[in-house]
């Protein structure tokens, strides 16, 4: 499935004169990731058009991630450095009704070595006059994993998502909710790339194919609290993540957004989110020779933490045009997941750190 | 005197056969395409329809008194201020609160809204289902349900998934969400988890085990006629899982509902 641009603008502006009441939005942006190992370019353009008075939106998105990595789990041994491509193209709707919503998605993702479909729908329901919201939602998504340097391998995994929240205006300032998301993943769950790394007797390095459990039940259960102060033209948007699965993995995850406005012109916009993580039940940093069972090279089941501070602002152009430039610092840092860099010998290895700047400019448009 | 009395007499007897005959003496004018018109007076009831900006219908003086405010009894069709039958007549509710205005008008201008039944809606309802999954396997629930409100639900439910060689067990709860659409159809989205037993191990996937968990999610269209008895049809998906594996399933869900 390849989109341009250019099929998603003209779809936009269809959408704009086919319909002489139907509002459009179009929201252009490019994201930079770099940590000096892994660059991500992410050019990404949404619109969102809605008819019947507002009643009905339709939204189509197309996105990119230009990849180059020579992250120590994602190279494999002997290869340098991996360059890719992921493009996304998605399309949702959702109809507001006498006193709720239903709605439903598409997103199909694909890349050289893996493509992704998933088909998602739900509902929202208010109580009390819309002092209480209850919202359910599901989805299923097939993947098909392929390897670049081995045209024979094919594997495939199945998930499924379920979720149902809860949302209460607690006061004229403040909104609570609270979610859980059960998400089950089953078929091959592992990378054909990266590799477990098992240390020899003499020191030495040997890397293992990966050998992960098929299936992953994951839980997550979110509480948010959003407020608004009034004295200070301040929102305020508070959350706290608890997750946990079945492969052992505990974390959970604070995070914080501030946005001021500064008169009608002007808004700005502070984040901050820290994420802590208990490692896999069954992953190691290096493996024993004769180890057997489940082994992984993928640090993402390592301990680690990760903090995340971002500033962002948002100009309003004319009346229908705005621009926004956003910045966040991002660092991680693992307990027990090492760089090998030479692996036959242990002197040089060190344990690895991430600290990435991210970059963002977009432009939205309302017609 | 005698005159005087008789004048008395005619006039109690026509004030008497007037009020016999007297009913709904005003109106109410719809200010808004938003306003919506209840099946019972209260937000727990089911929504049944909107009023158009402009339109008229019948309504009863006397305000009634909801759990969330005060409503007036309307007179409600589909096309309402337009020409119906009277057998498509029901009565409504809508909150004094919304964008309407009262008019009061004349004796025995507007009908009578005595003649007319209210949406009832039945509290309670059992509900079979049957769905086609993938692979020639099928699943079939048989539920009791009861509404907290119209628009939500939970049901206890007992079934089976039939694969080509086995039938596995399942005994569960769900919640669901229903909206009204139009008419008599309405939306609903559902969600329900049960523990699911298997007859062997390995049974209907590989790595079962006696004890496994079956969660499944649905939305669809309802049609609810005349409130007592509904039927749907929806796109579900299942799952049956253990910490070992897992049995995924996009179906076409059919139920069938009846009121208690």
């Amino acid at each position: 499935m390849r989109l341009g641009f250019g099929f998603v603008v003209a779809a936009g502006l269809c959408l704009g004169i086919s319909s002489a009441r139907a509002a459009v939005k179009v929201e252009s942006s490019v994201r930079q990731y770099d940590d000096s190992l892994t660059k991500v370019l992410s050019p990404n353009i949404d619109a969102e058009a809605s008819f019947n008075k507002d009643h009905g939106k339709v939204r189509l998105g197309y996105g990119m991630d230009i990849l180059t990595s020579a992250s120590p789990d994602v190279i494999s041994f002997g290869t340098k450095e991996i360059k890719e491509t992921r493009r996304e193209f998605s399309f949702g709707t959702d109809y507001t009704l006498g006193s709720g919503s239903i709605g439903g998605g598409y997103v199909q993702s694909d890349e050289n070595d893996y493509s992704s479909k998933n088909i998602s729908f739900g509902g929202t329901r208010d109580f009390f006059e819309k002092n209480t919201v209850i919202g359910l939602g599901f989805s299923q998504s097939t993947d098909k994993i392929l390897s670049s340097t081995d045209t024979s391998f094919l594997r495939d995994m199945q998930a499924q998502m379920y979720n149902i929240s809860i949302s209460q205006v607690t006061s004229k300032q403040g909104v609570l909710q609270l979610l859980y998301d059960f998400r089950i993943e089953n078929g091959y769950t592992a990378s054909p790339y990266r590799r477990a790394r098992f240390r020899q007797p003499d020191g030495s390095v040997i890397p293992v194919a990966e050998n992960h459990p098929r299936n992953r039940g994951r839980n997550a259960v979110t509480a948010k609290y959003n407020h608004y102060v009034a004295e200070l033209i301040m929102a305020t948007s508070t959350s706290l993540r608890f997750y946990f699965d079945t492969w052992g993995v505990r974390s959970w995850t604070l995070e914080e957004r501030l946005t001021r406005e500064f008169g009608k012109k002007f808004s700005l916009g502070l984040n901050f989110r820290y994420y802590r993580q208990a490692a896999a039940s069954f992953y190691q940093d290096f493996y024993a020779a004769n180890a057997d069972g489940y082994f992984t090279g993928n640090k993402t089941l390592a301990e680690y933490s990760s903090m995340l501070l971002g500033i962002r602002g948002n100009v309003v152009l004319s009346e229908k045009l705005s621009f926004f430039v956003k910045m966040e610092k991002y660092n991680q840092s693992f307990d027990n997941f090492t760089d090998v860099k030479n692996v036959a010998t242990a002197l040089d290895d060190a344990i690895f750190k991430i600290d990435a700047t991210v970059y963002g400019v977009g432009l939205t448009g309302n017609f | 005197m005698i005159r005087r009395m008789s004048f008395l007499l005619l006039s109690i007897a026509i004030s008497s056969f007037c009020s016999a005959k007297a009913h709904a003496q005003g109106t109410l004018r719809f200010e808004s395409d938003d306003v919506l018109i209840y099946s019972g007076p209260g937000q727990k009831f089911r929504p049944i329809g909107k009023g158009k900006t402009g339109t008229k219908t019948t309504v009863n003086p006397q305000i009634l008194p909801g759990p969330d405010g005060d409503y007036f009894e309307i007179l409600y069709s589909d096309k309402l201020g337009a020409d119906s039958d009277d057998e498509e007549k029901r009565l409504g509710y809508v909150s004094t609160r919304s964008k309407v205005v009262f008019e009061r008008t004349g004796m025995d201008e507007g009908d009578d809204l005595k003649k007319y039944k209210s949406w009832a809606q039945a509290e309670a309802a059992v509900q079979s289902d049957i769905t086609i999954l993938k692979d020639q396997s099928y699943l079939w629930t048989v539920g009791y349900l009861k509404y907290p409100s119209p628009g939500f639900f939970v049901k206890g439910f007992v079934g089976q998934i039939l694969s080509r060689f086995s039938s596995s067990t399942i005994v569960g709860g769900e919640v669901g969400l229903d909206q009204w659409i139009r008419g008599h159809f309405t939306a609903y989205s559902s969600l329900a988890i049960a523990p699911l037993f298997v007859p062997s191990d390995g049974t209907l996937f590989t790595g079962s085990q006696l004890f496994n968990l079956f969660v499944r999610g649905s939305v669809g269209l309802r049609y609810n006629a005349d409130e007592h008895a509904q039927i749907s049809f929806g796109l579900t998906q299942i799952l049956a899982t253990n910490v070992q594996n897992s049995f995924m399933s996009p179906g076409l869900a059919f139920t069938l509902e009846v009121g208690l």
